[in-house]
């Protein structure tokens, strides 16, 4: 196993580490750019915060009550007599 | 105090009465990651302060402090590499938290079947990650002599006027780029389709701008496979194998690995 071995000690670098854990990847249309050690250029996505940000709404959800599909239904036609717009879903 | 859960990966809870999990600081370095079984998973956390991890001061972080993300993005990646080495695991993504172990517990019962599922998919198996780059300008050169559709161009602009030649070339330009785009993805693809006999599962990964990169020669192609144990120093020996055959033409191959298995499991 010695191609193996020394591929696995070969050191990371930091983007392939963010490309892989975060939610979606290093974007390559940059929400925001940062610089590392002077040197690499990182584009991260602002997206990196969904993974937490839904886990979070997703933990709200779960503690208090669940948003069904039905509920989002009701509130979107609610919402389009509200406007008085005609409805660009088609029911 | 109000805590939060940071979950870093699932693992069997089967595999857990083998071995436990070493002792290890916690996502904010203070406390220490812990086991929480539910059922037939087991989920490594460790708990947050709810009011210094809320999602305004994470963004605030991410966005304001590089420092602060490099240092956990590495923690939280060598935490995963480190279960990944002792247990099948369902890694999660970075900064996946749960607001009290209730709702993390109701998480993982409703995604129970699919996280059994998920576990004997990736047992024994590695996730190995691939870059392909690429010297346009050397393959370039290749492409315009070699490509019958380019010669035939040639010929016909070396007839023209002067000032019509100069609108010729420029659309031969065109031509030579449009050409050396699918003889780059041709070849990848070649490669992607022959590895991916090898591996279990091959994705194709967006490629990186070389702004990210930092690098001169192109990405081409970003991939991952999910390979057995037994045939990744195969797998890997043919990535060596198209290296050096085809350096002489401007071919770079990097491989990554083994990672914890983020491709080829998902909960979320």
């Amino acid at each position: 196993m010695a191609l193996r071995e020394s591929m696995e000690n070969k050191d990371i670098a930091l983007i392939d580490i963010l490309d892989v854990i975060l939610d979606k990847g290093v974007a390559i249309k940059a929400d925001l750019v940062i610089s590392i050690a002077g040197i690499d250029l990182v584009y991260l996505d602002l997206r990196v915060l969904i993974a937490s940000v839904e886990s979070l709404v997703q933990a709200q959800a779960g503690s208090h009550k669940t948003v069904s599909s039905e509920q989002f239904e009701r509130q979107r036609e609610a919402l389009t007599d509200a406007t008085g717009q005609p409805s660009k879903w088609k029911d | 105090m109000d805590s939060l859960i940071y979950l870093y990966g699932l693992i069997p809870t089967e595999e857990l009465s083998k071995q436990q999990i070493p002792s290890n600081k916690g996502f904010d370095g203070k406390g220490h990651i812990y086991t929480l079984p539910i059922g037939k998973t087991t989920a490594v956390v460790c708990d947050l302060d709810a009011e210094q991890y809320s999602e305004e001061s994470i963004q605030e972080q991410i966005n304001n402090d590089m420092e602060w993300l490099q240092e956990k993005a590495f923690h939280h990646h060598e935490t995963v590499m480190m279960l990944s080495k002792m247990y099948t695991v369902v890694p999660l993504k970075f900064c996946t938290l749960f607001k009290n172990q209730a709702s993390l517990e109701n998480a993982v019962h409703t995604k129970e079947a699919h996280l059994i599922d998920t576990f004997s998919s990736i047992h024994g198996n590695e996730e190995w990650n691939l870059k392909i780059y690429c010297d346009d300008q050397l393959l370039k050169e290749q492409v315009s002599e070699s490509n019958p559709a380019i010669e035939a161009k040639r010929e016909e602009i070396s007839q023209l006027s002067k000032g019509k030649q100069f609108f010729e070339k420029k659309k031969l330009d065109k031509l030579i780029e449009s050409e050396l785009e699918e003889e780059k993805n041709r070849i990848s693809e070649n490669i992607h389709g022959h590895l991916s006999e090898i591996a279990l599962k091959g994705n194709v990964k967006k490629t990186w701008s070389n702004d990210v990169t930092g690098r001169k020669d192109e990405m081409t192609w970003n991939s991952v496979y999910l390979i057995p144990e037994a045939d990744v120093e195969n797998f890997l020996e043919q990535i060596q194998q198209y290296e050096k055959n085809m350096k002489g033409m401007g071919w770079q191959f990097e491989a990554t690995g083994p990672w914890p298995a983020y491709h080829f499991s998902n909960f979320s």
